[in-house]
């Protein structure tokens, strides 16, 4: 007992040199695993914990979160930079408690993987788990979403109020067979609904009787309003409906503002609402929080260079769903266009180089006349061009750069005249390029 | 040519549909004249009509469902492939075409060849293999759980049984290697086609420098 209270105490005063040295989020709970691998027991849970898990959207709800309870007075801990292994977990348990395991804030929200929920179920029942959406992602290491999903159904305990995505017919199965308290949410038919499917369909066909379901619209990916022919699976009636007016959302009468006019920001939006004022906090302070925080995000980075009006679009290699929204944003922006593709490597986590995702990422959007030029960048340009040619796009628009190190200067140099950039890459090239503005002197 | 990609919908996991869009570039460049249909469950299906079937891999629950559905038409699919029409199956969809698959417990396949499955441990890695059919090698990705006692006879993870040709390879193997989708087209259409698949040769160029320096940025 004593032992786990001086391991969290090395774990602290490790975080505090690091935190001075501006290193490592994950370091003390990695530390405190190491010497202890059932530490977690440790830790007295606070009166409300929350996971937030899903594909996407997970890091901004996790913050949107923590500012709505902040806002209102309450004491609140997050895994706020998105490290969300069991690692970056134990480091915002180990932050967030005094030494004999006791909390020391009322709410407690954590950011979890996908692929870690099963893990850090094991040690903490929360009171609410979030799943704002899920599918297919990084197959060349998780298998499947239904994997994911499987993992994730099997550690639900019936304590656990459920707050989901209504119109993700995936994330809709968790529902299936369970006696857990569940909320609800969704997105009514808007501005980005499409009639037809664009993507690869992670779930189409009723998980009851196999029918196939009818899709009368689409939000993005599988995200739609879908109904069984046999009643077996519809979209339920949700709790908390988002109608979108301009670039607000009316969520009852509430008026909320939304940041960069995005529909995934509208679910995020949405997921924090139903969660906070379900969770009892004061509907006033939500609104007030939300809006505030809507001006807080950041933009897109833009800027100007050599004559050209450029927006960096950093895009997740292998998680077609936030690619997608990439070229979803661009071939949605009015104009002439360049746009830069590219990647120095598939994956910054694992060695692999499967390049099926590319697809299931709907290139096909930007086959259209107003797209002049695009760049493609890295070893990997002609798998993407080789993409790119069989979603029709004529390869007289392909201009290649194969050295990352050239590449910057090459955009600019090569782009056509008089049109708007477009810069889709990993990480890699974004804070490559991000590095090379600041140099020099560019502001974003 | 009237090509069926069946349960497109419902095996689609590994961006296999770009085995279509490459087979389509390439008859559309030789100006064969062709029609894609986009087959699933709800659909009855005809092998009488069709001269080549495709068939991608799926999650595991969706296989059976397949399955399934397949199981009503095992008398034609047996034909089909006995009168020698082309048939191509890519991942972990071989399953079920084999005598049997045994999971949590064994159920019966489709038994159109005498192989066996047994699902263990899921397999996730790059391949790179030597082609008895083409000059250069198979470059591709597996991502499945099944073992099986194959004899594989174009490629290891490939085999080719009259004019059904499978592989356990996932994703876009057409696009992948080129050299192997000339032989592929060639045996499909009975013809020596024109190709400009410049691209995908540089493409993979960059494969084998990456393989022979075993890393991933080259």
């Amino acid at each position: 007992m004593y032992m786990n209270g001086i391991i969290i105490l090395l774990a602290k005063l490790s975080h505090k040199i690091l935190h001075l040295t501006g290193k490592g989020s994950t370091f003390p709970g990695d530390f405190a695993l190491k010497l202890n691998k059932n530490i977690f027991k440790h830790f007295k849970m606070t009166e409300t914990v929350i996971f937030v898990t899903g594909t996407t959207g997970k890091t901004s709800v996790t913050g949107c979160l923590y500012e709505i309870y902040k806002h209102s007075n309450y004491k609140v801990a997050c895994n706020i930079k998105g490290a969300n292994l069991s690692g970056g977990v134990l480091t915002t348990l180990i932050d967030s408690s005094k030494l004999n395991g006791k909390s020391k804030v009322d709410v407690l929200i954590l950011e979890v993987d996908e692929r870690f929920v099963k893990v850090i179920s094991k040690y903490i029942t929360p009171n609410y788990l979030i799943i704002n959406n899920l599918s297919r992602d990084q197959l060349a290491r998780n298998g499947h979403h239904e994997l994911v999903f499987e993992g994730i159904n099997n550690s639900i305990k019936k304590e656990t109020t459920l707050v989901i995505n209504a119109d993700d017919p995936l994330v809709n199965m968790f529902s299936l067979g369970k006696k857990n308290k569940i909320i609800y949410y969704g997105v009514s038919k808007n501005k980005y609904s499409t009639k037809n499917m664009t993507n690869s369909y992670d779930v189409c066909y009723c998980p009851i009787c196999n029918s196939k379901l009818d899709f009368k619209y689409f939000n993005y990916g599988n995200l739609g309003y879908y109904t069984c022919p046999n009643n077996d699976y519809n979209r339920p009636k949700c709790d908390f409906e988002a109608v979108l007016k301009g670039d607000r959302v009316l969520i009852g009468n509430d008026n909320i503002s939304i940041a960069n006019d995005a529909l995934y920001n509208v679910y995020n939006t949405l997921a924090c609402y139903s969660l906070a004022i379900s969770n009892g906090v004061d509907k006033n302070k939500v609104i007030d929080a939300l809006n505030n925080l809507s001006m807080k995000v950041k933009r897109l980075n833009t800027f100007n260079y050599n004559g050209f009006e450029t927006t960096m679009l950093l895009s997740k290699n292998e998680t077609p769903i936030s690619y997608n929204q990439s070229l979803n944003y661009i071939s949605n922006q009015k104009g002439d266009k360049t746009v830069v593709i590219g990647y120095t490597r598939i994956s910054g986590r694992y060695n692999m180089m499967d390049i099926s995702w590319m697809y299931d990422v709907n290139f096909e959007l930007l086959n259209r006349k107003e797209v002049k030029r695009i760049i493609l960048i890295g070893s990997y340009a002609y798998d993407i061009a080789t993409r790119l040619e069989l979603a029709g796009i004529d390869k007289k628009k392909f201009k290649y750069v194969i050295d990352p190190e050239e590449s910057f200067d090459f955009i600019f140099n090569n782009a056509y005249k008089n049109t708007k950039l477009y810069c889709v890459v990993y990480f890699d090239l974004n804070y490559k390029y991000l590095d090379i503005l600041k140099k020099r002197g560019v502001k974003l | 040519m009237i090509i069926a990609y069946l349960y497109h919908d419902l095996l689609n996991l590994y961006g296999e549909s770009g085995n279509i869009k490459m087979i389509d570039k390439i008859l559309s460049d030789n100006k064969i004249k062709h029609k894609i249909l986009y087959l699933s469950l709800n659909d009855e299906l005809n092998f009488d009509d069709y001269d080549l079937v495709y068939i991608g891999s799926g999650t595991e629950r969706n296989e059976l469902i397949a399955l399934e559905n397949l199981k009503k038409y095992t008398k034609d699919i047996k034909k089909y492939i006995e009168s020698g029409k082309h048939f191509f199956v890519t991942g972990n969809t071989l399953d079920l075409f084999g005598k049997t698959i045994t999971d949590s417990k064994k159920i019966s396949a489709l038994s159109i060849f005498d192989y066996e499955v047994k699902h263990g441990d899921r397999k996730m890695h790059d391949v790179q293999v030597e082609s008895h059919v083409t000059n250069k090698k198979i470059y591709g990705f597996i991502n499945n759980m099944s073992d099986t006692n194959i004899e594989y006879n174009l490629f290891d993870y490939g085999f080719r049984i009259k004019n059904f040709i499978g592989t356990y390879i996932i994703g876009p193997i057409l696009v992948r290697n080129p050299e192997f989708t000339k032989y592929y087209m060639n045996n499909l259409t009975g013809k020596k086609l024109k190709y400009d698949l410049k691209n995908e040769e540089k493409a993979y160029d960059r494969f084998t420098l990456r393989y022979k320096n075993g890393g991933t940025k080259q």
